[in-house]
């Protein structure tokens, strides 16, 4: 059941994740602009962190449950390693060892963010009882 | 699109377009209000959720425009789809139970009419309707020229005559059925789309004797298609992950099917199924792309002359015929679907959301919303055939100007009581200031961002920040006045 002392209050962890993830997408652009070497890393740190500050957002009217926390901080940390992993494994990678089909740094990119989160996330959903709460008025989110 | 007209594929689509009428003229008969016509009754369980949702998501990008993309710049385009995997979890927890609780506990039937009910501000509500109607024609135009392309594709008859009777066909079920008739015939579409990409990418991926060879012959022409980031490079494909994945908070024509949810249970297996159906879906979208560049790069294939040809080529020419035929119409369902969701939450945003944000709602919505249906399609078809270089510019900005005028004041605005209306007007009109104002700039070749930084990207992060700033700036006034 929704808190409604916590439904009235500023959801200021997920604000503030936001607000970090927006500083960091700036400085990304503003150094590509300069063509610096480090954007790639402010973008990935950035759009990781954007993932998980709005998925908190989501679970910001009552305290997050292990399975939420999971989710916003897993999905974060998750695509924050996956993004690492590309940028540190280069843009041309070896072709001598294949995994399914593909170089190993594009594999680990790709089945990292198209695999785990697809089958993770929804599952998390669904156990965190998304269904049984009832939905507090967005207009009068203190009702 | 390189012409498939043969007999096949003639009968295929003709037995498509059969289907679409029967279950267009039995959702006509069941429309009889304006919560039917915009909102489905309020009573989709989460199989027609899902499906509509994936259908009106994917429009003829993700079989023709997404696998061209593939073959130009190869994986680096997979960022635009691989936000896929978490999406429909993020709508689902972000804005599904707040939509729903403001449909069921005041009526609302679309997106602006959400913003002005939670901000209490008419001004937000027309704003938000205005933004939106600027997408809808540029999408809607977009979509119709390529429905024509894949109609003249399928039945041999030309662009003009193709649009036109795409455009007729469309609006034959969504003026009459509304988003009823839609989400009915998006199950069908959807489950056509599904099942002739997975087939065609198991077909893609024995192409050429299988994955490793092909990637081994393209990376000896070119190392960097093959990488992570594809020829794009990361910034480029960081961007396209971010705006294709938080944007997808702002975008209305699949936001708006949450109003029309039966109750809250169904909610809680919609991301599972809308995640897995949007992947089965976009199979085709890397397979396609991938197959065709290996086999030419092996000299199997000659390469197309134009990059939108990778999917018909491949189609007609590695492809059994009759799943050929089934992605043609796959196609035109896919777009079809994207256009019926476009249409109906335009025709909302004219005939529903400007009158009661003027305070002066109409007297028959319904037949009014017919009608709005017929002018949009009509204005959208003409822009289609008019200009070609007018309807390349609309088609860019779509997807950024919904991610920036929507996302900050809903995904953030539901969650943050302190949210003031002047922090939503406020990052409205930075979100269409920027994305209007940058590209224009950039198609007048006036000024142009530096490489890599797209224009929907710098939008939604400015749009973003100016709702946060100026939201906080208002809570401490508040916080000051008490």
């Amino acid at each position: 059941m929704d808190d409604p002392r916590r439904a009235a209050t500023t959801p200021r962890v997920a604000l503030g994740t936001i607000a970090v993830a927006l500083g960091l997408m700036l400085v990304g652009y503003g150094g590509q602009g300069r063509g610096a070497a480090w954007t790639g890393w402010c973008l990935a740190l950035g759009t990781a962190l954007a993932f998980g500050g709005f998925l908190r957002l989501g679970v910001a009217r009552r305290a997050p449950s292990p399975a939420e926390r999971v989710a916003v901080w897993g999905t974060a940390a998750w695509l924050a390693a996956a993004f690492a992993v590309g940028l540190a494994g280069g843009d041309r990678p070896a072709v001598a060892r294949l995994v399914l089909g593909l170089p190993v740094p594009t594999a680990l990119v790709f089945l990292g963010i198209a695999l785990v989160p697809a089958v993770a996330l929804p599952l998390l959903f669904a156990l965190s009882g998304e269904r049984a709460a009832p939905a507090a008025d967005p207009q009068h989110p203190e009702a | 699109m390189t012409a498939g007209a043969t007999p096949l594929v003639v009968t295929v689509g003709l037995a498509y377009f059969a289907v679409c009428a029967v279950i267009g003229v039995a959702a006509a008969r069941r429309t009889r209000t304006p919560a039917d016509f915009f909102a489905a009754g309020r009573g989709l369980g989460v199989v027609t959720l899902a499906l509509s949702s994936m259908a009106a998501t994917l429009s003829g990008f993700a079989f023709v425009g997404g696998p061209a993309l593939v073959y130009r710049v190869g994986f680096g385009a997979v960022f635009l789809v691989l936000p896929a995997s978490i999406t429909a979890t993020l709508t689902a927890w972000v804005l599904g139970r707040p939509l729903r609780a403001l449909a069921v506990r005041h009526g609302v039937l679309t997106l602006p009419e959400a913003l002005g009910t939670r901000y209490g501000s008419p001004r937000v509500h027309a704003a938000s309707a205005i933004a939106l109607l600027i997408a809808v024609v540029g999408y809607v135009a977009t979509n119709l020229l390529a429905l024509g392309l894949a109609l003249d594709a399928i039945f041999g008859c030309g662009l003009a005559a193709g649009v036109a009777l795409g455009t007729a066909a469309t609006v034959a079920y969504t003026a009459t059925g509304g988003i009823l008739a839609g989400v009915w015939t998006d199950v069908f579409q959807g489950l056509l789309m599904a099942l002739a990409s997975a087939a065609v990418f198991v077909v893609a991926a024995g192409a050429g004797g299988g994955p490793a060879v092909l990637i081994r012959a393209i990376a000896a022409e070119s190392p960097t298609w093959v990488g992570p980031w594809g020829t794009v490079g990361a910034t480029t494909a960081l961007s396209w992950f971010f705006v294709f994945g938080i944007g997808t908070l702002g975008q209305p024509h699949v936001l708006h099917k949450f109003f029309m949810m039966r109750d809250d249970r169904v909610l809680r297996w919609y991301p599972a199924l809308m995640t897995g159906a949007l992947g089965v879906t976009l199979l085709l979208y890397v397979g396609v792309g991938l197959a065709m560049r290996g086999l030419v790069a092996l000299g199997l294939e000659s390469a197309p002359v134009r990059p939108d040809d990778v999917t018909p080529i491949f189609l007609l020419r590695h492809v059994p015929p009759l799943l050929a035929a089934l992605v043609f119409s796959g196609v035109a369902a896919a777009i079809m679907s994207t256009v019926n969701a476009f249409l109906n939450v335009g025709a909302a945003a004219l005939t529903h959301d400007l009158p009661r944000a003027a305070g002066r709602p109409l007297a028959r919505p319904l037949a009014a919303g017919r009608l709005a249906t017929v002018a949009l399609a009509l204005a959208a078809a003409g822009v289609a055939l008019w200009s070609d270089a007018l309807v390349a510019f609309l088609a860019i900005f779509g997807w950024g100007l919904f991610a920036s005028v929507f996302t900050p004041a809903l995904a953030i605005g539901l969650h943050w009581p302190a949210a003031s209306a002047r922090a939503a007007l406020a990052s409205i009109g930075t979100g269409v200031t920027l994305t209007l104002g940058l590209e224009s700039l950039a198609a007048l070749r006036v000024a142009a961002l530096p490489a890599g930084v797209p224009v929907a990207g710098i939008s939604l992060v400015a749009a973003t920040a100016v709702f946060l700033a100026v939201g906080a700036l208002d809570a401490r006034g508040e916080v000051t006045r008490v």
